[in-house]
C-alpha cells in the first residue's frame, strides 16, 4: 500500500519534484559512478546528487517528468546498492 | 625459472578498483559497466604492462580479461569471472563474499592454470578489510585492512590507504609480504600502486631470487 502511493505520488504531475533515495552500501565514490551514470540516462533527470556520508541520492527532475519507484530500485540494485527509503519533494 | 618468475608476477593484480593491490577483494563492477585498467608491474626479475578489461554481466557477475606484455612480447593472458554470492548492506557499507574462477595461459611456457578462489570483504566510508585464498599454479593468502583518512564527498578527490599481508606457497616455496598501497579515485578515474616487501623466504624463494615488487595502475570505469 506504502509503495503503491509513493508510486502514485511520484507518477503525479510533478513540476521540478525531487525524489531523495536512502540507498545502502554506498562506501566510496567510485562505486556509486555507476549509479550516477545509470539516473542520468533516464528521460527528465536534470540533476543527480549523492551524498556519500548521508547514504542519500537525491534526483531532481525536468518539469512534466515523472520516475517509478520500481524502476528506481531497479537501476539500484542493478548498481550494486540497494533502495531503503524513498521521499518525493515538491517545490 | 623464468616461466615461475612470470606467474609470479601476474597473478596478485587482478583486481577491481577498491580492492587490495596484490590481494583481491569480493567487489564486483556494476550491471553492464566496462571497466579499462593499464597497469604497470615490476615482479622479481621481469617488469612489464598489463591490461585489464573488466565487464559487469549482473550487479554480482563480473569477468575480466587481462594481457601483459613484456618488452618483448606478450607473455601472458588471464580470464577470470568473479560471482558474488552473498552481501549485506548497511548505511555506507556493504560486507560481501565472492568466488572466483578462471584460467591464466603463460604463452611463454605454453602452460595453462586454472584460478580459483574465494574472497571476503567488509568496505565502508571509513574502513576496509579484506581477505582471500586462491591458486594459480600456487596458492595465495592474502589479508588486508584500508583506512579513508579524510570521509569526502562524491565529487571530491578519494583517497583511501591499505596495509596488505601477502602469502604465497608452492611445495618448498614460501614467501611473505608486507605491502603498503594506496587508491586514489575521482569519479570513475582510479590510480592505484603498491609495494610488496618480502619479510620471510623460504631457501627455495630466496634461490628465486624474490624481492620488492611493485604496481602502478590508471582504471577508468565506463
Amino acid at each position: 500500500m506504502r509503495r503503491l502511493l509513493v508510486a502514485l505520488l511520484i507518477a503525479g504531475f510533478c513540476f521540478g519534484t525531487e525524489i531523495v533515495m536512502r540507498v545502502d552500501g554506498l562506501a566510496c565514490a567510485f562505486c556509486a559512478y555507476g549509479l550516477e551514470k545509470k539516473l542520468k540516462k533516464l528521460e527528465g533527470v536534470e540533476s543527480v546528487d549523492i551524498s556519500l556520508n548521508r547514504g542519500l541520492v537525491r534526483i531532481k527532475l525536468k518539469e512534466g517528468y515523472t520516475l517509478e519507484e520500481e524502476k528506481l530500485r531497479k537501476i539500484v540494485k542493478e548498481s550494486g546498492f540497494v533502495l531503503r527509503r524513498i521521499e518525493v519533494r515538491r517545490p | 625459472m623464468k616461466r615461475y618468475a612470470l606467474l609470479l608476477l601476474l597473478i596478485p593484480s587482478l583486481s577491481l578498483a577498491h580492492e587490495p593491490i596484490f590481494g583481491l577483494g569480493p567487489g564486483t563492477i556494476f550491471k553492464g559497466g566496462v571497466g579499462v585498467e593499464t597497469e604497470y608491474e615490476r615482479g622479481d626479475r621481469e617488469e612489464g604492462m598489463a591490461t585489464e578489461v573488466l565487464y559487469g554481466v549482473t550487479e554480482d557477475i563480473s569477468t575480466t580479461f587481462r594481457i601483459f606484455n613484456t618488452a618483448e612480447r606478450t607473455s601472458a593472458l588471464a580470464l577470470r569471472v568473479k560471482y558474488r554470492i552473498w552481501k549485506r548492506y548497511m548505511p555506507g557499507r556493504v560486507d560481501a563474499f565472492s568466488l572466483i574462477g578462471g584460467v591464466l595461459r603463460d604463452l611463454e611456457g605454453k602452460v595453462t592454470h586454472g584460478i580459483f578462489g574465494a574472497a571476503v570483504g567488509m568496505e565502508s566510508r571509513r574502513w576496509y578489510f579484506f581477505a582471500d585464498a586462491r591458486t594459480a599454479g600456487k596458492l595465495f593468502i592474502d589479508g588486508a585492512v584500508g583506512i579513508r583518512p579524510w570521509l569526502t564527498e562524491y565529487l571530491k578527490p578519494d583517497l583511501v590507504l591499505l596495509s596488505e599481508v601477502n602469502y604465497e606457497l608452492k611445495g618448498g616455496y614460501r614467501a611473505l609480504f608486507l605491502s603498503p598501497a594506496f587508491f586514489f579515485t575521482y569519479r570513475n578515474i582510479a590510480v592505484k600502486g603498491g609495494v610488496q616487501i618480502p619479510t620471510y623466504r623460504s631457501e627455495r624463494a630466496k634461490i628465486l631470487k624474490v624481492r620488492s615488487r611493485t604496481a602502478l595502475s590508471v582504471e577508468v570505469h565506463f
